[in-house]
């Protein structure tokens, strides 16, 4: 049975939401100099209950966008650094023998999972073992340890980097793990007047003043307001053409060995509204889909080793896809040509 | 962009908007399905009013009306074709709201969900497809210059074309009016034209592919030869029986008699040619002719002779009144008229007064080269060495029948002229049959001429094949 159509948002609730995502963005930006396009990403995310993956290199600062905006938000965060023996456990928490009124048992001593923002640290550096132990908590939002399933804080958010330069001793995400995030964001190296901004107003050891600006339920109440953003039925056909054609079939996606499955679908659908939200809209757009179709549709395309061998990437791979879907789906005759706008 | 989303008029406007675009593109579809067949229907109905105006048919009217409905049809045609294409409203709208920028606003609003975007946004250069006019309009224009040029382009008679293509050898047709005319004007016989007829049919018998073939018109042409020298005989001939019959009649009565006798014998010798000709007279000379035996005509009376020479003068002139009327035969030919002003001088003209022959009202025939006449060119001289004296005056030539009959084609010339001949009594001849003719050419003269008809070409070439 299908759940009740959400009752769309109204213009001024829109507008009101907006203000408050501002507000929550320009605190971020004076976390994180420079990084304006990645703030807004974590911010998508964070609004379409997604977890996000961010590759970049070490000292760009992403944890502290992520201790930014645990603060910001109020919400608690825990942080973990990812090592080749680490162990489930150290994630999602251990029994441990205590004894009480005389008796000796096992009582479950959460672990850093418990948490409304995890920041698992190069992630890619645990076993693989450990990694699938985020599967659980990320998809379904609980932790089950012997036998006992104990749901996880809401809102839980990872956010997870991966180093991309260091291969030795990493054991890289499986696809379905990487599914699991909505979002893969390349953390860009930071430019000279970026830098030079960092230099004056930052110092080493001392964090940033960062304001809450916003309580766990204003942001839960703008969660489930992203879920009423309208999708309007042309978007959503936008959405199924776009996922549809990174079939390795469809000629456009060659090179392709495996393409985006409907949970990519869902991530976009989801994303577009969040950001559509973010601009104080109370539909969906086509250029929300594509804003938000490289970080969701990056990580789930599989490249066989022809393309890697030709150099190809899925980034590209994703560039050309945003070029040759349009958002009108039926071509025009040769008499007419698109005006450019 | 502003959007001001308090006018209630913007469902109605946006909405008019898609209908537009979608009216433009379906257009679009349907000019692109439309334009090659309406190419093709031109091109069909280019060469169709050409074919009507080379078949000279009264079927341009019909052929304008037919690319009319042909059209037409094309274009509903086209439509029902390109229909799957067409674009919905609602695809209509996607494409403006993405070409405006704004925001999947209109399917939204179309859902229910959010207000129209205001009037106020200028679409002024904005409009999401532009007409590509060159294309479509250079094809209508191709079509309208492709049936313009069919109705201004000079197209030949296809009638005139075939009437041409079958035509007979000119030779042939020249004879036949000369053979109508002469019959018309009753200057020779019936069976002298039926033989002459025969002749064209047997040359028309062959395919109609052959007759512009060599042979053909080789045939012709030696028809149309063979047929003026006859005729030019039979004039000559009428002229020497009419002047030894009117010297007959003209002879006073204490004439010598082997003056008479050679002048009854001249008459004899003309109307014996006349009935061997190719060609024999008609009507009263003819008849006149035809009563008397050749050695009773010494025995007319002056009376009857002069009956005789004016009927041989009156067939003369419906000779060359018949053939004058028939061009492509030079009257020349026929000889110099009796009342040839040429040869009587008038005492006036400076030719009369310097002794030299009068050339006024002169004949065709006085009017010749060597005669005075105005000639430009190598002249009609022939090209053959003979006497010098041949090429004036009055040409007298020996024409003689061929020795063995048996060879002689139908309708050959066998002609026998009053001239001089040079015979050298002492020479010997050797003993002669009686009634026969010796073949005595001048030196360098043609002593015989073989003409073959075309049937008898026809046997030697499959011989020497």
């Amino acid at each position: 049975m299908n759940p009740p159509p959400l009752i769309p948002l109204d213009d001024a609730q829109a507008r009101h939401a907006a203000e408050s995502i501002g507000r929550l963005r320009r605190v971020l930006q004076g976390v994180l100099f420079g990084q304006n396009d990645l703030i807004d990403l974590v911010i998508v995310g964070v609004l379409a209950r997604g977890h996000v993956l961010l590759e970049g290199l070490p000292g760009l600062g992403k944890t502290e966008l992520v201790k930014g905006l645990a603060r910001a938000l109020d919400l608690k965060h825990k942080r973990v650094q990812f090592t080749p023996d680490l162990l489930p456990g150290d994630i999602t928490g251990n029994p441990v023998l205590e004894e009480v009124d005389g008796r000796r048992a096992f009582t479950f001593q959460p672990g850093p999972v418990f948490a409304n923002i995890l920041l698992a640290d190069e992630i890619n550096r645990a076993s693989p073992k450990t990694q699938s132990a985020l599967l659980e908590a990320m998809q379904e939002r609980c932790v089950t340890v012997m036998g006992q399933t104990h749901p996880l804080p809401s809102p839980f958010l990872v956010l997870a980097t991966q180093n991309p330069i260091e291969l030795e001793g990493t054991y890289p995400l499986p696809e379905a793990q990487l599914d699991r995030f909505l979002f893969k964001v390349d953390v860009p190296a930071a430019n000279v007047e970026t830098l030079e901004r960092i230099v004056l107003e930052r110092e080493i050891g001392i964090p940033p003043e960062v304001p809450c600006v916003m309580d766990t339920h204003a942001l839960t109440t703008l969660q489930d307001e992203v879920r009423r953003v309208y999708m309007p039925p042309p978007v959503a056909n936008f959405i199924a053409r776009l996922v549809a054609a990174t079939a390795p079939t469809n000629p456009l996606a060659a090179g392709v060995r495996y393409g985006a499955s409907p949970r990519a679908a869902l991530a976009l659908s989801a994303a577009a509204r969040a950001r559509g939200l973010c601009q104080g809209r109370i539909n969906a757009s086509y250029e929300d889909v594509r804003a938000v179709a490289l970080p969701v549709l990056r990580h789930r395309l599989v490249l066989d080793y022809g393309a890697r061998l030709e150099g190809l990437t899925p980034d590209g791979i994703v560039a050309r896809l945003l070029d040759a879907v349009p958002a009108h789906d039926k071509p025009l005759p040769t008499s007419l040509k698109a005006a450019k706008v | 962009m502003p959007i001001d989303t308090n006018l209630a008029a913007g469902a109605a406007h946006w909405e008019r908007r898609a209908r537009l675009l979608a009216a433009e593109i379906n257009a679009g579809w349907w000019l692109s399905s439309w334009l090659p067949t309406a190419l093709a229907i031109g091109i069909a109905g280019t060469f169709a009013l050409l074919w009507a105006r080379w078949q000279a048919l009264e079927l341009v009217p019909f052929a304008w009306g037919a690319i009319g409905v042909a059209l037409v049809l094309a274009a509903v045609a086209a439509w029902f074709q390109s229909r799957p294409r067409f674009e919905s409203v609602a695809s209509a709208r996607v494409l403006l709201e993405e070409r405006l920028g704004l925001h999947a606003r209109l399917s939204s609003a179309a859902a229910g969900v959010g207000d129209w975007p205001g009037r106020r946004i200028d679409l002024d250069g904005r409009w999401p497809v532009r007409l590509r006019a060159t294309r479509p309009v250079m094809l209508l224009a191709m079509v309208g210059a492709m049936l313009a040029a069919a109705m201004v382009i000079p197209v030949a008679d296809a009638g005139a074309f075939r009437r041409q293509a079958i035509e007979a050898p000119a030779d042939a047709e020249i004879v036949s009016k000369w053979i109508d005319e002469l019959r018309r004007e009753e200057a020779i016989d019936e069976r002298s034209a039926g033989d002459v007829n025969e002749r064209i049919e047997a040359i028309l018998e062959r395919p109609r592919d052959a007759w512009y073939e060599h042979a053909t018109l080789e045939a012709a042409g030696t028809l149309r030869e063979q047929t003026a020298a006859e005729l030019a005989a039979l004039a000559r001939n009428l002229a020497a029986a009419e002047r030894a019959a009117a010297d007959l009649a003209a002879a006073p009565s204490g004439t010598a008699s082997s003056e008479k006798h050679r002048d009854s014998q001249a008459l004899a010798a003309a109307a014996r040619q006349l009935a061997l000709g190719g060609m024999r007279p008609a009507g009263d000379a003819g008849t006149k002719l035809g009563k008397e035996a050749a050695e009773a005509l010494a025995d007319l009376s002056p009376e009857q002779l002069r009956e005789l020479a004016a009927a041989l003068r009156a067939n003369r002139s419906k000779l060359k009144a018949a053939l004058a009327r028939a061009a492509n035969f030079d009257l020349a030919a026929l000889g110099p008229d009796s009342d040839c002003e040429g040869c009587k001088p008038c005492g006036n003209c400076k030719e009369c007064r310097d002794g030299k022959p009068c050339k006024k009202g002169a004949c065709a025939a006085c009017s010749r080269a060597g005669r005075g006449g105005i000639s430009r060119g190598p002249g009609e001289a022939p090209m053959k060495a003979g006497k010098e004296e041949d090429l004036g005056a009055t040409r007298r030539e020996l024409v003689t029948a061929p020795t063995d009959v048996e060879r002689s084609a139908a309708g050959e010339l066998l002609d026998v002229v009053d001239a001089e001949h040079a015979v050298d009594e002492s020479a010997y001849v050797g003993p002669q049959a009686g009634g026969s003719i010796a073949p005595a050419a001048d030196g360098g003269g043609p002593s015989r001429v073989d003409n073959l008809l075309p049937r008898e070409q026809d046997a030697v070439r499959r011989f020497f094949k």
